[in-house]
């Protein structure tokens, strides 16, 4: 053997296998930034209150107001533009709101303290109203999804743990799910989003996961982990889809949002160099047709807009 | 080399490792099995191992125990650890982040107050590294115990019954003994605040913290559920002492709230020691009471309520009762009011109020007496028989509560109250009540500090009275303003009798002109009567007889042994009498006016409302001496327009005429004496009435009659006439010689009076008189009131003026006539049998009217009766005949035969012999009917008088009962000149077939028949021929 002091070929190697065997040095968070467009925080003197849930359609962006008890209204610009109800059990009055779809020219919310789904057309009127049953209990709506042509109704429900579908005119057409951490079960189904193929994303928050059913109900993907590490979740709140089929989710208390692959790899956190953007209790989040994201930040009281990475 | 060889394919695995290693997504490494440590970190998030890792980096920094708002703590009970599932996702509770405000302070060290439990040297609720308060002081997911009712709050321990809190706020759970609001009571009904707030009461419905605060999201400070600044919150469960308004309190028998103080104020000192007032410093439930850290009695109070020192504090001016007659810790200190308290314990407003629970108005703190006043009631708990203050009671004769001042019609200066008990609020409108006139705080108005020990004298100028009573009587007449018109006249008791005294020995100048007469409480009598009343006067009239007696102040002012009637019905004169309006069934004079109201009264001689019986205060106003005019008539001789008449004399007695309407007619006759009547020189008895001081020249009714000192029957005011019985001597007064009708007297031979009628035919429409003249329902005897009455002249006819004239003459349908006598009506009340003469031949109107009798009057003014009968005047006092008599040795045939002879007006009729022998004395049928009861036909006999006897002659009248026609009747009277036969004629015969002079003649009588019929006057009858 011949002895030198330049470190041979081999160790080198090693050294260089050794390193590479960590995944990620101290690991970097894979991050995209986000662009801020705007806030919305309601109007002066009227602030929004606890907001939990937004939508967009396309003409207004809608918040459930939930501390004030209505839904507000603002133009694609963020300007406010009305409030549909207020603290009440009647038609058109709320209870404690929890989420909400636009679609097909409507606006469904979950109103949960009155264990209804009430459903208002774009200027806020009131349309219908539907009471959320689970044979004979009433049920606390949390979340609803409408499908395209507007016929079904995907409704989760908070004190049952199911996903209910139901057709337009109330009846139950299907449901799933129950209280466990088995597949397809939930422990608080929480935001419902449909995808463009009409599958629909749950998030289940004590199971810190995101389940996708096909529309029949059979378990497609689930997405996520329970863990404080970039691609897990701990308390997982919103769920939204981009136009290329990526997954959004909102964890509110570790206030980061994540993007997942249409196959349900963790691709990146929100942030900027590999620094997650820290929001303010991120609930529910939405995107519209032109990827621009809505996130509830609700301790902070208001809605904030961004354009997301391509 | 050895390695060399194996080294490359060593490195190659290790290559190959590393690549997958360094490509492998970890986040698609298989999902991990559910472990133990998941379920903690749900919360205890920083037990994953992940942070401690060096090869990887979390989302979020390790920060195991970080500061945040309310100090350095564990993050497992951070308030965003607690929002991340109760943000509405998982559980709803957006609410208590919504109103942080009102939530139970966090982020600060406990007070001095709180002492927190420990277990084991270790505090039961941590607080935080700070030594502050934090969310897990409270809450924890440890241990706790889950429900399958409501959503688990994670609590240290649980607190449905407040335990939670009550934990470490010990000096709020000790009661109201050490200053607290009682905790672990039941409420008494269910509170409205369960149900208009976030109000719990614990799972045994009893009171706990949560009653009244909330810990989180509370409405308003303090973790109040409601507002309080309006007692709402107390009001809550205490409604029934939460009295809104003065009615609302008065009814609740409770200290009122939410009102704004006027009388009282609440004092700075008080307002320092904690008391609270409403926004616009109105008195609330915090004004006296403070639910936590009051002073440690029971009462929750502000400050102490020793001897009542709170109610004194802002009710200053009641103060004065202390030291008083009326307070009871002098007068009975060991009197116990409805709290059990003595007067010594409770101070001096407990004895007699109470701020809650009361039992009357005014927070009565003692049993009301009996009255359905309810202000009076509360006066009478003591001065009343058996009360604190029996030695001072009101008496049964007393001054009226619940009396509406608004008869008065005009305001009044003293308080007065509705039935309930509570003050009006508009003067001139309320009840009288005790407290109208009396203080009971308040001693001597003149002097209100002062007050008077029980046991000192009163008099009326304290008496706790609200204004003093002097000699002018100032308090009374602050109501009773008309009635001091009594002030220098007559009955002003000060200038006409200044020596005499009053019930209480008091003189006029000692009691005050009004309590000479009146005592406003323990009256003698009625018209609460200061004086002696007399021992068997009716009590109506017994206050005036007091002095009006011949021992009394008004000796030379008595009434008389006759005098106007009281106790009677004014009903009896048809009049319907209420308080404002009196109706008549009486028709007066035509165009009379309406008839004014007059006092009527009881028999115990109250004023009566509807109806009532006459007293002396019907017609006299005592306190006013003329109704027309002000003036006090002192030392003046009274007549009918003064004389404390209620209406005085214009000229037609209207005082009189009020009642007795009917009478006013006699004005429209000759007795209304109008051209009679002389001045007061001559006064119209001559003079000679027996009371001069009395008699009152005045208006057509004094002529005869006057109320006081009269004679006797129809209270005449003129000396009598001759006569025997009472309404004789009245007439005659003028109807005599030397009397204004001088020229219309009854003559020697009249109409019988003092006559009783048989009880089988009493008149139906005349009235019958006793000896004394007064009328008479039973065995009454006749008297000229029977035929005539003198106020009216023409009977069914009551305005005619036919009469007025004096030297008019009355005939048989006027004459002061009760019922006319044309056709017999007025006779025949009496005479009914005689009335059947009506339209025979003996009615003269038929057969003869022509002729006269002896007054000149034809029939028609004579009156079926008066062709024959003279009623005064007759020529003859044989059947008061009214006609020269004919020829007859008997006076019955010289009646007969004043018409049935040669050229008088029945000489067709004329019989040859009218008398049965007159040797022969036949027997009356009285005495026939004795020895043959069956067979007897009417047969009177007549002695030389011409009377009916019992034995006697047979005259005309034996056999013709010249009144009756026919004598079965079942014929009626043929009214017109008619030729009669044997079944008529005006024979007494019961039938055609019997002959009357057949019971003592037998056959023969058809030959003595002839003996008295003439064949020319009785051709037709069968025997004649």
């Amino acid at each position: 053997m011949r002895h030198s002091s330049k470190p041979t070929f081999k160790t080198l190697f090693i050294l260089l296998s050794l390193l590479t065997s960590c995944p990620g040095l101290a690991g970097s968070i894979p991050t995209q930034a986000a662009r801020p467009l705007m806030e919305l925080v309601g109007r002066a003197g009227d602030p929004l209150v606890m907001p939990s849930d937004v939508a967009v359609d396309a003409r207004y962006i809608y918040v459930v107001d939930g501390g004030n008890h209505r839904v507000v209204a603002f133009n694609l610009k963020g300007k406010y533009q009305f409030s549909i109800g207020e603290q009440g059990a009647a038609e058109g009055q709320f209870n404690n709101p929890v989420g909400i779809a636009a679609s097909n020219g409507k606006i469904y919310v979950a109103d949960t303290g009155n264990h209804r789904i009430q459903i208002f057309d774009q200027a806020g009127n009131f349309t219908s109203s539907m009471t959320v049953r689970d044979g004979d209990r009433l049920v606390q709506p949390i979340d609803v999804a409408v499908s395209r042509n507007g016929k079904e109704l995907s409704v989760t429900g908070r004190n049952n743990h199911k996903v209910m579908v139901f057709s337009h005119q109330g009846n139950l057409l299907r449901d799933w799910g129950g209280n466990g951490s088995n597949r397809s079960q939930f422990r608080y189904p929480a935001s419902a989003t449909l995808l463009v193929d009409d599958r629909l994303a749950v998030v289940d928050v004590l199971n810190t996961r995101v389940q996708i059913f096909y529309p029949d109900g059979r378990l497609s993907l689930v997405v996520g982990d329970w863990g404080v590490l970039p691609g897990q979740f701990f308390r997982p709140k919103g769920v939204a889809v981009d136009s290329a089929g990526r997954f959004y989710v909102s964890d509110s208390y570790l206030n980061v949002i994540q993007v997942f692959s249409d196959t349900g790899e963790f691709l990146y956190v929100l942030g900027d160099d590999g620094k997650p953007r820290s929001f303010d209790t991120p609930t529910g989040i939405a995107l519209d047709t032109d990827d621009r994201l809505y996130v509830v930040e609700m301790l902070k009281k208001k809605v904030s807009v961004f354009g997301i990475p391509p | 080399m050895i390695l060399r060889p194996a080294l490359p394919a060593l490195v190659h695995l290790l290559l190959l490792l590393n690549l997958f290693l360094l490509f492998a997504d970890q986040a698609s490494a298989a999902p991990r099995l559910p472990s133990a440590k998941r379920e903690c970190a749900l919360c205890h998030i920083m037990w994953l191992t992940d942070f401690k890792r060096d090869d990887v980096t979390p989302l979020i920094p390790y920060d195991p125990r970080p500061v945040v708002e309310s100090g350095k703590q564990d993050v497992s009970s951070t308030e965003r650890m607690c929002l991340s599932c109760h943000d509405g996702w998982v559980l709803e509770s957006r609410d208590l982040w919504k109103n942080k405000q009102h939530a139970h302070p966090v982020g600060q060290k406990p007070s001095e107050h709180i002492h927190i439990p420990t277990v084991e040297g270790k505090n039961l609720f941590p607080l935080n590294d700070d030594g502050k308060l934090y969310c897990g002081t409270c809450h924890t997911a440890h241990g706790i115990e889950w429900g399958t009712t409501g959503s688990p709050v994670f609590m240290r321990v649980r607190s449905r019954d407040g335990e939670l809190c009550q934990a470490c706020h010990e000096e709020k759970t000790k009661g109201p003994e050490a200053g607290t609001h009682p905790l672990n009571k039941t409420p008494e009904k269910r509170p409205a605040l369960l149900d208009t707030s976030s109000a719990k009461l614990s799972n045994d419905g009893k009171v706990t913290c949560q009653s009244c605060h909330s810990a989180h999201a509370a409405r308003e400070d303090k973790l109040l559920v409601t507002r309080n600044d309006r007692s709402q919150l107390c009001a809550g469960c205490h409604d029934d002492q939460a009295a809104g308004t003065l009615a609302a309190a008065s009814r609740l028998h409770t200290h009122p709230v939410n009102i704004i103080p006027t009388q009282a104020r609440v004092p700075d000192s008080l307002k320092q020691q904690g008391a609270r007032l409403g926004p616009d410093g109105a008195v609330i439930c915090e004004t006296c009471h403070k639910p936590h850290g009051a002073r440690p009695t029971a009462g929750l109070l502000v400050a102490d309520n020793k001897q009542s020192s709170l109610c004194e504090g802002c009710h200053q001016k009641q103060r004065q009762v202390a030291g008083g007659k009326h307070d009871m810790r002098l007068v009975k200190a060991d009197s116990v009011n409805a709290r059990e308290q003595t007067a010594a314990e409770g101070g001096a407003c407990s004895a007699c109020h109470l701020p809650h629970r009361g039992k009357g108005p005014k927070m009565w703190a003692r049993q009301p007496g009996s009255s359905r006043d309810a202000m009076a009631a509360l006066c009478l708990s003591c001065h009343e028989e058996g009360g604190l203050a029996s030695k001072h009671q009101v008496g049964s004769y007393s001054h009226p509560v619940g009396v509406d001042v608004g008869r008065l019609g005009r305001r009044v200066e003293l308080p007065t109250y509705s039935r309930a008990g509570l003050k009006s609020v508009n003067a001139g409108t309320g009840l009288v009540t005790c407290a109208s006139c009396h203080d009971p705080h308040q001693w001597d108005p003149a002097h209100p500090g002062k007050s008077a020990k029980p046991g000192t004298n009163s008099d009326a100028n304290n008496s706790f009275l609200r204004k003093a009573n002097g000699p002018d009587s100032e308090l009374c007449r602050t109501c009773h303003k008309e009635k001091w018109l009594v002030q220098g006249s007559e009955h002003d008791l000060a200038k006409v009798a200044p020596d005499a005294r009053n019930a209480l020995d008091q003189t006029p100048a000692q009691s005050g002109l009004c309590s000479s007469c009146h005592l406003v409480h323990n009256g003698t009598g009625p018209r609460m009567w200061a004086r002696a009343l007399p021992a068997r006067a009716s009590p109506s009239a017994a206050p005036c007889l007091s002095c009006h007696n011949p021992d009394g102040v008004a000796a030379k002012k008595l009434v008389g042994e006759h005098s106007h009637p009281l106790d009677v019905s004014i009903a009896d004169l048809g009049i319907r009498a209420t308080l404002d309006k009196w109706t008549s069934k009486l028709v007066g004079l035509a165009g009379a006016e309406p008839l004014l109201p007059l006092p009527l009264f009881d028999l115990h001689g109250q004023r009566t409302e509807q109806d009532g019986l006459v007293g002396c205060a019907s017609c006299h106003d005592a306190h006013r001496w003329s109704p027309d005019t002000e003036a006090d008539g002192f030392s003046v001789e009274g007549d009918a327009s003064n004389s404390f008449l209620r209406i005085s004399e214009h000229g037609n007695s209207e005082l009189c005429v009020n009642c007795h309407s009917d009478k006013a007619v006699v004005s429209l006759s000759k007795h209304g004496l109008k051209r009679l009547v002389l001045n007061k020189e001559t006064p119209p008895d001559g003079g000679q009435s027996q009371d001069k001081a009395t008699h009152a020249v005045s208006g057509v009714c004094s002529n005869c009659h006057q109320p006081h000192n009269t004679k006797g029957a129809f209270l005449w005011a003129r000396n009598d006439g001759p006569g025997h019985s009472a309404g004789e001597k009245r007439c005659t007064s003028c109807h005599r010689d030397d009397g204004h009708a001088e020229d219309k007297q009854t003559g020697r031979y009249s109409h019988p009076l003092e006559i009783k009628v048989a009880a089988t035919k009493p008149p139906e429409h005349l009235p019958l008189y006793t000896a004394e003249g007064k009328r008479a329902k039973r065995g009454g005897k006749v008297d000229c009131g029977s035929c005539h009455d003198p106020h009216q002249w023409q009977p069914g006819k009551r305005l005619s003026r036919s009469g007025q004239h004096p030297d008019s003459e009355g005939d048989a349908a006027s004459s002061f006539l009760r019922l006319p006598a044309t056709q017999g009506e007025l006779c025949g009340e009496c005479h009914r049998d005689k009335r059947q003469v009506l339209a025979t031949d003996h009615d003269l109107s038929i057969t003869a009217p022509e002729a006269t009798n002896d007054h000149a009057q034809t029939a028609e003014a004579s009156g079926l009766c008066g062709p024959c009968h003279s009623i005064h005047n007759a020529t003859s006092p044989i059947r008061l005949w009214a006609r020269a008599l004919g020829d007859g040795d008997n006076p019955v045939e010289q009646t007969c035969r004043s018409c049935h002879a040669e050229n008088a007006i029945a000489q067709a009729k004329v019989p040859p012999n009218t008398l049965h022998p007159d040797r022969i004395k036949a027997w009356s049928e009285e005495l026939r009917r004795g020895l043959r009861p069956a067979e007897v036909t009417p047969l009177p006999v007549f002695n030389s008088e011409g009377h009916a006897a019992l034995s006697g002659v047979i005259s005309c009248a034996s056999c013709h009962d010249p009144h009756q026609w026919q004598a079965d009747l079942t014929q009626p009277a043929p009214g017109k000149n008619t030729e009669g036969d044997v079944s008529n004629s005006f024979l007494r015969l019961s039938s055609t077939a019997s002959f009357l002079c057949a019971d003592c003649h037998g056959l023969d009588s058809i030959f003595r028949y002839k003996y008295f019929h003439a064949e020319k006057a009785h051709r037709e009858h069968q025997l004649a021929r």
